[in-house]
């Protein structure tokens, strides 16, 4: 019995498991191992739940699958196929939308866990881009845009990681971003300075 | 051609579809027409990419709550027609499973990984280990697992 054996041995196993679920993680934390995986004990537990469990597998596999499209993203150490198959993914969606893709690309570092890291905002058409890196657990996030006054010159709630204001004008703009996690806590970013549209 | 790709890798049928057809309608929802379009980045179309894929696995889970009763029932017809084969197939997976609880720590999710079908560069990359430190660790773990096996009678051979 070599290790192909083993491996389809144990996977026959584990698809016919009737899964209750009950022990399995939630979505969040799997998707926090998918997109930010950091080793740490309670990550390598859910990757243990993972390999030994047919439905979680099948959901983290979609997860990564999606984290396989990142842009600029690292070396993926995902097989082969899921690169290519996330690209193949990713131009059936920009040929549906006409989109051209003509952004410099940012990747924020791995904050999972500490407060939200702003990326560098860019021009939109009228607006800017305002973009972030996710943070682990996070169920919303809310934008915020101050003046030199600290006034607010444009909020906005989303479950992504962008946002793109309208035409802002003024002088001594800031922004933060502030996520709102599943358990209710709540993480801020700095306050950054944010150039004005025109 | 995508669809057996996602198969073999033992993503649902379906699965790309929901999660191209979920990006769509974020882009739809958020950027509206085309000239806002254009002013859509590939990091942007990542992101929507995530939070759909979260939103399947979720819809899925609830769906999945739901449907656990028929599952089960269906499952377990299933296993009544070869009984013999399929208990004594499920009794030694058991034992191998029971054998790799008992590994050292990161032996243990080493092997399990491994044993899922995750490449040596995915493992290192998910536990944020180097390649060698991977390499170790799975080679070990398996040595290990194939020891413990021996003693059982399972008696596995090939390497890792």
């Amino acid at each position: 019995m070599d290790d192909n054996a083993l491996r389809q041995l144990i996977r026959s196993r584990i698809d016919n498991v009737p899964e209750s679920r009950t022990d399995c993680p939630p979505p969040e934390a799997l998707e926090s191992v998918a997109f930010s995986p950091r080793g740490d004990a309670a990550q390598r537990a859910i990757l243990e739940h993972v390999a030994t469990c047919a439905p979680c597998r099948g959901e983290f596999d979609l997860l990564r699958t999606a984290q396989a499209a990142a842009p600029g993203a690292r070396r993926s150490p995902l097989p082969r196929w899921i690169p290519a198959l996330a690209a193949a993914s990713l131009i059936v969606v920009v040929s549906l939308v006409a989109f051209r893709d003509t952004d410099s690309v940012v990747r924020g570092g791995d904050n999972a866990g500490s407060g939200v890291e702003l990326l560098p905002p860019t021009r939109a058409t009228d607006g800017v881009t305002l973009r972030w890196s996710a943070v682990a657990q996070a169920v919303s996030y809310r934008v915020e845009v101050t003046d030199g006054d600290g006034n607010l010159a444009f909020s906005a709630e989303t479950a992504d990681t962008v946002v793109i204001t309208p035409s802002l004008q003024g002088e001594g703009l800031r922004w933060a971003v502030e996520a709102r996690l599943l358990d209710g806590l709540v993480r801020t970013s700095k306050l950054d300075t944010l150039p004005t549209s025109r | 051609m995508v669809m057996s790709i996602g198969r073999r890798a033992g993503l649902a049928d379906g699965d790309l579809d929901e999660l191209i057809q979920g990006v769509r309608l974020r882009l739809w929802r958020t950027q509206g027409d085309d000239a806002r379009a254009e002013t859509v980045s590939a990091s942007y179309v990542h992101q929507a990419a995530r939070s759909a894929a979260i939103d399947i696995v979720r819809a899925r889970r609830t769906v999945l709550a739901s449907a656990s009763e028929s599952i089960h029932d269906t499952i377990i017809a299933d296993t009544t027609s070869q009984p013999d084969v399929q208990l004594e197939e499920r009794e030694t997976a058991d034992r191998i499973m029971a054998e790799v609880e008992t590994l050292a720590p990161d032996r243990r999710v080493a092997v399990k990984l491994h044993l899922a079908g995750y490449q040596r560069e995915e493992i290192a990359s998910l536990l944020g280990w180097s390649d060698v430190r991977t390499r170790n660790l799975v080679h070990r773990g398996m040595i290990d697992l194939r020891t413990r096996l021996a003693a059982l009678g399972l008696a596995p051979s090939g390497g890792s």
